[in-house]
């Protein structure tokens, strides 16, 4: 049941009205939100219901033993026994065949070929986001940054909470479980944010990406040999442009539907293409994962000590190596994270150099001559140079990276880069409204934020009627100049 | 949608002309067709690397004959054949149209009587207007592929291809369970061309992976006598 269909209109309309009318009945409310969202995930494979189940009731008994043990050793053991048996069940669905293929690729090197035990196994859908949200509750209990739930009704509904549930995004025990226990609240400004977010999401899903993807991207990446260098280079442009749309599409309308239901989740996506660092951001692009990877690989790895030098870089390129491969079993996501683990080494080493470098010169400098003499203090024109570099450097490193994301396998991607040089001609693909679309795109990410929070409080005291109107036309008018069809979510498949 | 059929036609057309006469390859071999059609000609691209036999891909993704307000084979691929000097067309096509077909308001659902007379229709007119290219025809059937129900239909839609292909003196070439296990289920591992147990069908249950391209264009290449 994807998003932007009658299916999931007819199936939250109905969600929607029973949740409000159980709204003071907070148990009940509860165990229908949880069937809901189970038949939500039975939708597209009934199969996995009972492993969504097991792993929901596997992370609620592990935080309930973790927190009733006083000895350290134990709890420490605990938690270890917990996380690998989450990473272990991810492993098997999402890496097995991926590993048994490499290890093929290793005996043929070695000539000493085998033939590996490869199994037919079917990736649930989700399973990256909810064995996430697993590890992050029992790390957080082990932590004591939370108190274990209680309850395996709700430890269940923060796992299967269904706007959440297939692709993010991944929202943190000690932002959901409190929400639970409070009756909830529909005020005017959470519908009107609710259906903006819903509005947006449908816009940049439906229209944005859905034009891009068909009408330059997917030519242009299935035959790559066979395109033009314009049409290569304006389609790796396009192509970030529609993973930003189509993903932040989908967190727009998880964050619109459950501010519907009266739960907030946090923002996922922030306006990312207008940041001048690979470091910055990454702040602002999937956060929720981005925060995710932080607290639960980067802080393990580095310990209690705070390091500098060769371990922390170490940490860092770590870090984005196994959130390149989060996203997939694939030897393109890897190198993937490769580049963007090398790419924030780098530009931390530069950056702490040229810190380095200032604070010399200021302690060199004589009191008082940044004021007197301005030699210190940057002209608009000298502080603008340095943002608009780190800008093309960071999007422009963005987007060659996402070449490798976007193919099937390496050869693909060679075969891209190689073609983007080599084989000249001009646009037959990239018409000037597919340009428009993908520059205009990129440009409102240097818009102010907070643009839609504003206009949620302006509009929040309309009528009910009046917002409902709001939203059907809006809706009309996307399905109006949107091309006919619904494409996939792309990270449906992490 | 009427530019992108421009743009199409411009790129199918392009890749012809510049597949032709300078390099005088004595083989040049034209794969038309959706996904499949594309993991086909990436095959044989790699198989017949440095041999002498071109491969030019005349491939667009998620298309098929059920949705011709999206994207018509009919209009772009005549106009491309005629511009080209392929002496073998190769067609694997079908992938995407397990779906209901609009006639005159109507809705047929698919593998019903009228669905099938329509999809007929649509497969001898396609199988028409590309007998008037000047190359050797091969219709490639569908794989086997993970989801009953999408492989009920693939069969019945082969029935179709076959018959079609049959009445027109089209070279009929049947994939149908050619990839599988020994155990005769569907399966996405198998035998790769260096004789070695890989992964061959991707994580979706329908397309090659790289080594099942190789397979799958090395099944095709054997049976329309290019190895």
């Amino acid at each position: 049941m994807l998003f932007p269909t009658p299916e999931f209109a007819s199936f939250f309309l109905v969600v929607f009205v029973t949740a409000w009318a159980l709204r003071t009945q907070l148990e009940a409310r509860k165990l229908f939100l949880l069937a809901a969202s189970y038949f939500f995930y039975g939708y597209w494979d009934w199969r996995f219901m009972a492993l969504l189940a097991g792993s929901s009731l596997f992370n609620w008994a592990a935080g309930l033993l973790i927190a009733g043990s006083s000895n350290e050793t134990a709890r420490y053991r605990l938690v270890a026994l917990a996380t690998a048996a989450n990473i272990g069940l991810l492993g098997y669905f999402k890496y097995y065949n991926f590993f048994m293929d490499s290890l093929t690729d290793l005996t043929i090197a070695l000539g000493i070929q085998r033939d590996m035990p490869f199994l037919e196994i079917i990736l649930p859908i989700g399973i990256s986001f909810f064995t996430f949200q697993g590890i992050s509750y029992v790390v957080d209990v082990y932590r004591r940054q939370i108190k274990p739930v209680a309850s395996p009704i709700d430890m269940a509904l923060y796992i299967s909470f269904f706007p959440q549930l297939v692709a993010g995004p991944i929202v943190r025990a000690s932002h959901f479980l409190p929400q639970l226990d409070k009756t909830p609240m529909l005020t005017g400004t959470a519908v009107a944010t609710g259906f903006l977010l819903i509005l947006n999401g449908m816009l940049k899903k439906t229209v944005i990406a859905h034009y891009l993807a068909v009408d330059l991207i997917d030519p242009v990446f299935s035959n790559p040999s066979q395109a033009t260098s314009t049409d290569l280079v304006a389609a790796h442009y396009a192509y970030v442009v529609q993973v930003y749309c189509d993903f932040s599409a989908y967190s727009d309308i998880a964050i619109g539907a459950a501010a519907l239901l009266g739960y907030r989740f946090r923002k996922n996506f922030d306006r990312p293409f207008g940041t001048t660092s690979l470091q910055q951001l990454w702040q602002r692009w999937h956060i929720s994962l981005s925060t995710w990877l932080r607290d639960y690989v980067y802080r393990p790895l580095r310990g209690d000590k705070r390091d500098a030098g060769w371990r922390m870089y170490r940490n860092v390129f770590l870090t984005m190596l196994i959130g390149g491969l989060w996203h997939g079993a694939n030897w393109t996501f890897v190198i993937w994270g490769a580049i963007h683990g090398s790419a924030l080494v780098i530009e931390r080493t530069i950056k702490t150099r040229w810190h380095d470098w200032q604070m010399s010169r200021l302690r060199l400098a004589p009191a008082g001559a940044a004021v007197t003499t301005g030699r210190l203090t940057p002209t608009p024109l000298a502080a603008f140079a340095p943002a608009f570099i780190g800008w093309f450097i960071t999007f422009h490193l963005f987007t060659l990276a996402a070449i490798f994301f976007r193919s099937p396998d390496l050869s693909t991607a060679a075969e891209y880069f190689r073609a983007m040089v080599t084989a000249g001609g001009g646009a037959e693909l990239t018409t000037p409204f597919i340009a428009a679309l993908t520059v205009a795109s990129i440009g409102v990410h240097f818009m102010p934020g907070g643009g839609m929070e504003r206009i949620a409080e302006r509009i929040g005291g309309w009528s009910g009627p009046a917002l409902g109107l709001l939203l059907g036309f809006g809706l009309l008018g996307i399905a109006v100049i949107g091309p006919e069809g619904v494409a996939p979510f792309i990270y449906f498949q992490f | 949608m009427f530019s992108l059929r421009i743009a199409c036609f411009a790129v199918l057309a392009f890749n012809l002309i510049h597949a032709t006469p300078a390099d005088a390859r004595p083989v040049s071999v034209a794969v038309v067709g959706d996904s499949l059609a594309n993991d086909l000609a990436n095959g044989m691209e790699d198989n017949f690397a440095g041999k002498p036999v071109r491969v030019i891909k005349l491939t667009q993704f998620a298309t098929g004959l059920v949705r011709t307000d999206y994207f018509n084979w009919n209009g772009t691929v005549q106009n491309a054949l005629r511009h080209g000097d392929a002496n073998v067309v190769v067609i694997v096509l079908g992938g995407n149209d397990h779906q209901p077909i609009r006639v005159d308001g109507r809705r047929l659902d698919p593998l019903t009587k009228e669905w099938r007379a329509e999809y007929a229709r649509r497969v001898g007119h396609f199988m028409d207007t590309i007998g008037k290219s000047r190359g050797k025809l091969y219709w490639v059937g569908l794989p086997d592929v993970r989801s009953d129900k999408l492989g009920l239909g693939y069969r019945a839609m082969n029935a179709i291809y076959k018959r079609e292909a049959a009445k027109r003196k089209l070279r009929y070439v049947d994939i149908w369970g050619k990839f599988r296990s020994k155990d005769s289920a569907y399966s996405s591992f198998g035998m790769s061309l260096e004789g070695v147990k890989r992964q061959i069908r991707k994580d979706d249950g329908m397309h090659f992976t790289e080594d099942g391209r190789r397979v799958f264009a090395d099944y095709v290449s054997r049976a329309i006598g290019l190895r």
